[in-house]
């Protein structure tokens, strides 16, 4: 369909003998803020791997940007940034962020000015020339942000972006998140949190054992506050089992 | 090719941010220097035994730092997620390949030629004339050896451990380099279904010996002709590519969890 940057179609991954995708469909639209949720060990990181190429599925269809993500091509186009941060620990943050630049096809000026940019938003400016082998959880997740956006990319794919951050760093990712979705980026993520899914999302999946049980627009889906979508979510995934 | 050379980059700068480089260098270096203090009763000529532990010292630890180095390239990176975001970006599988082991071989040679260029000082200040031409052979030729080893764990590195991968790298590059031209003989000297057996043997295996010009550079030998060199690359290059397939094959498809 027109205007739809991610589809996914039936996707099916099978993980030493287990069912982990048992048929995953959705899709989302250019500029839309997409919450992907489910309980741990329900399939978001699974599909959300899937989506950048690094797991092959057993069947089922991705296109993003109406490409695969085998194609380097699609890569180019998204910014990933993955639950748990892990760098290169001899490399320094601005190390990393040229290093990731350049296989991203940034040119030297450019990745020197949004290098430096991004380090100054994330909080990390001051420990740019100190080996990453330091750093704890929140300052990796950091970096993990900043290489993320480095190259401009037109969609996000953010797997528990607010994972290991502090208050205020998560504050200014949403603060940030919101800007990038006014300037019609394109952004899905994973999360246990549903206020921010509620508080930022256009559009929403609910993913359970490997099916998605519920998607749609959030407005449709939950109505108003995010009370309801935490009812939903229980309902959903626990509720109607008991 | 840019994306290539961004992660060879960040090869090199693994080996020479971490310990085991300077390690090995201040031991040769120790090892060295004890060596040529030490006076083998009035017996002439000990700077060629000073270049035969140098040499020594230097090829093995420069093959143990490249086979230790391109053998935890991969299992590291799935185990700490380091290449999670890197195949995120628009890096093919097969530049991934390619970048590795580059960047595993640059940094093996260039820390032979750090060893093998303070070595050369050290025995020119004994007053040993050393061929240039032989020199530069050496390194080169040895090189191309540590080039073809450096594909080996790189395509064992995508089926094995770090440890199991450096173990039996290095251990059929010692046994290759210090056996591997006696094989032919010994094949020639068997009958019946070993014979064939063995000289199939021989042909297969990739000599590691070939590219060990010690003897000409303890000795004052001349330099071996420039298009026996040329076939030597030839040589370590047409095994690489195969052991480099081999990876790439093992990795073009592999999920990464």
């Amino acid at each position: 369909m027109a205007g739809e940057v991610i589809e996914i179609k039936d996707l099916r991954f099978r993980y030493k003998h287990r069912e982990v995708l048992s048929g995953v469909s959705f899709s989302v639209k250019k500029g839309e803020v997409f919450g992907f949720i489910g309980p741990n060990g329900a399939g978001k990181s699974t599909t959300i791997k899937a989506m950048i190429g690094l797991l092959f599925p057993e069947s089922g269809t991705i296109r993003i940007h109406g490409m695969d993500p085998a194609d380097p091509a699609m890569r180019r186009k998204i910014g990933y940034l993955p639950e748990e941060a892990s760098y290169y620990r001899f490399l320094t943050p601005l190390e990393i962020l040229r290093f990731y630049g350049s296989v991203s096809g940034m040119d030297g000026a450019s990745l020197k000015r949004r290098s430096g940019e991004l380090l100054e938003l994330v909080g990390m400016a001051e420990f740019r020339n100190k080996q990453v082998g330091t750093f704890s959880k929140g300052m990796a997740q950091k970096i993990s942000l900043a290489q993320a956006l480095l190259h401009d990319p037109e969609t996000l794919i953010l797997d528990e972006p607010t994972s290991g951050l502090d208050p205020i760093a998560k504050s200014v990712l949403r603060d940030l998140l919101k800007t990038l979705a006014e300037r019609g980026k394109t952004i899905f993520f994973s999360s246990h949190e549903l206020s921010e899914v509620a508080l930022l999302c256009d559009a929403i999946s609910i993913i359970k054992a490997g099916k998605v049980v519920l998607s749609g627009p959030i407005g449709k889906v939950v109505g108003a506050g995010d009370q309801n979508l935490e009812k939903l979510f229980i309902r959903l995934v626990k509720g109607e089992e008991a | 090719m840019r994306n290539v050379a961004a992660i060879a980059g960040v090869v090199v700068k693994e080996i020479f941010r971490k310990k085991d480089f300077y390690v090995a260098f201040v031991f040769t270096g120790i090892v060295l220097f004890y060596a040529a203090r030490l006076r083998f009763y009035d017996v002439g000529n000990t700077y060629r035994y000073l270049m035969d532990i140098g040499l020594g010292l230097g090829m093995s630890f420069a093959a143990l730092l490249t086979a230790t180095l391109a053998a935890r390239q991969f299992p590291a990176e799935m185990q700490g997620r380091t290449c999670h975001v890197l195949l995120s970006k628009a890096v093919s599988r097969r530049e991934y390949v390619a970048g590795k082991f580059l960047g595993s071989f640059a940094a093996g040679a260039s820390c032979y030629l750090l060893f093998f260029g303070v070595l050369l000082l050290f025995t020119l200040t004994k007053t040993h004339q050393v061929s240039f031409a032989a020199a530069a052979q050496a390194y080169v030729l040895f090189c191309m050896g540590l080039m073809l080893l450096t594909a080996l764990c790189t395509a064992l590195g995508f089926v094995m451990t770090p440890a199991a991968n450096a173990t039996v790298s290095l251990t059929l590059y010692l046994m290759i380099s210090l056996y591997g031209v006696t094989l032919r003989q010994a094949a020639e000297k068997q009958e019946g279904v070993l014979r064939p057996v063995l000289l199939a043997v021989n042909l297969l295996i990739p000599h590691f010996g070939f590219f060990d010009m010690r003897q000409r550079l303890i000795h004052g030998w001349d330099p071996i002709s420039w298009k026996l060199a040329a076939l030597l690359c030839v040589y370590a290059s047409a095994y690489s590519a195969v052991f480099l397939a081999i990876g790439w094959l093992l990795f073009r498809k592999k999920n990464i969890s």
